[in-house]
This record gives structure tokens, sequence and C-alpha cells, in this order.
């Protein structure tokens, strides 16, 4: 076995582990291509996509919306124009990075 | 409506087949999505800047900045910036568009870019007064 899948499979492992402390989001993907003077709009497709993560941390400043550390797993690519549902709560994704193997992802919510 | 007004009136000029044909992909500021050519591209910016009343009858008038940022391919250089910004005369200097009157313009070479060494950045201005709401 390559160690590339020993670690995929460590991954999985992992993911697998963490029992109820893992959850199932939905990631709306919309993938911008361009944007069109005429109608002002952005052009783009969206797709829906799975995903499972693990919420690490939350924070919030007094009188301000919250950021949330999440790691996903797997390799996902987003952007600022994704939104991910989890638990009901719509986050905004405003970074991100991977290491092959799994996503860690800052979301952002107004309060 | 005038903000709003002066951005249609400015935007909508990238859409015509004149602009079009140039083949210089073009993208307004707060664009995140892919480009089409990430060795040459355009971010467009319209930035109303003051505003006043020009007759007693209280028709207001809005200046401000079309600002047009080049990127072209760092190393080659600026005959490209130079091209583009002619391209830019043609479709803006001294054009009147709605209500909205373009004057004449000026560009501010600013080397490579901070950000991505790999291109060199030029700003294409050009000051506009919008009458009207």
């Amino acid at each position: 076995m390559s160690l590339k899948a020993r670690v995929a499979q460590a991954v999985d492992k992992a993911f697998n582990a963490i029992g109820d402390l893992k959850q199932t989001g939905t990631l709306k993907v919309k993938n911008v291509g361009s944007y069109d003077f005429a109608s002002q709009t952005t052009k783009g497709s969206v797709s829906t996509q799975t995903i499972e993560l693990f919420i690490e941390s939350k924070k919030s400043k007094s009188g301000e919306g919250f950021t949330t550390s999440a790691l996903i797993k797997g390799v996902v690519d987003l952007e600022v124009y994704d939104t991910l549902t989890v638990g009901g709560v719509a986050y905004n994704i405003t970074d991100y990075s991977d290491n092959g193997f799994v996503t860690e992802a800052i979301l952002s919510k107004e309060k | 409506m005038a903000f709003e007004n002066i951005l249609n009136n400015i935007e909508a000029q990238f859409a015509t087949p004149e602009w079009s044909a140039n083949k210089i992909a073009t993208y307004p500021v707060n664009y995140q999505g892919s480009k089409s050519n990430t060795n040459e591209y355009c971010l467009l910016s319209v930035m109303p800047s003051a505003s006043d009343y020009y007759a007693y009858d209280a028709k207001k008038s809005t200046k401000g900045l079309v600002a047009v940022k080049i990127f072209v391919k760092a190393g080659e250089g600026s005959k490209r910036t130079m091209i583009i910004s002619d391209k830019l005369d043609a479709l803006l200097q001294n054009k009147t568009y709605g209500t909205t009157e373009l004057g004449t313009s000026y560009l501010t070479v600013e080397g490579l870019d901070p950000s991505n060494t790999a291109l060199y950045s030029a700003s294409y201005i050009i000051p506009f007064t919008h009458y009207g709401e």
C-alpha cells in the first residue's frame, strides 16, 4: 500500500473514531467563471455536495458575528461564493487550506 | 439612483462589441471567480467621490473616477499596457454615455504587482461627471 493510501486510510479511521462529533454538511458550490457586464451579474454553475466535517472551534467578538474552524474530510475546493450548511446553519467560507487529505476551513456567519 | 445609473452607464460599455472585439478579459472589482486569462486582464472600478447641485432647481451632479487596473505579463516591457490604455481611451475618453460625461484620461504605471510578481500593473484613470439622478 502506498504512503498516500495509508494516510487516506488513517483519515477515514480518524473520522470514524470521532463518532457523533462528526457532522454532515451540505456544500453549495458556485463555480463562477465570468462576469456579464450587460446583466451585471456573475456567470457560473451551482452544484451541491455532501461532506463530512468536524467543528473544531467557534469564536466571536462581542457585538460581531462569529467564525468557526472546521476540519473537512477529503479535499474540497472552496471559494468565497460557496456556502456550507451544517445543522441548519448556513456559513460563508472565508479561508481554507488543505494538505491533500483533509481541508481546514474558516467559516463565517453574521450575528 | 444616481450611483447605480453611473455604474450602469460605464459597465454597459464593457459589454459592447467595440470592447469585446479587443478580447481583453475584464472584470469588476469585487469579482473573485476564475479568470479566462490570468496573464492579462483588467479590473474595473467606478468610484463616485463628490456631488453638487448644478442648477437652482436642485439638479444634482456627481463627480468621480473610473479606474481600470491593467495587469499584463511581467518581464515583457510596457508596450502591451500602453496598447490596452489606448483601447480604453477609444472606448471612454471624452465620451458621453447616458448623462455620464467622461473626461480625459491618465495612466499611473505601478510596476510589478506585489501580490503576484508574475504580473505588471498600471492604472488607467478617467474622471467623470454624471448629471441628474
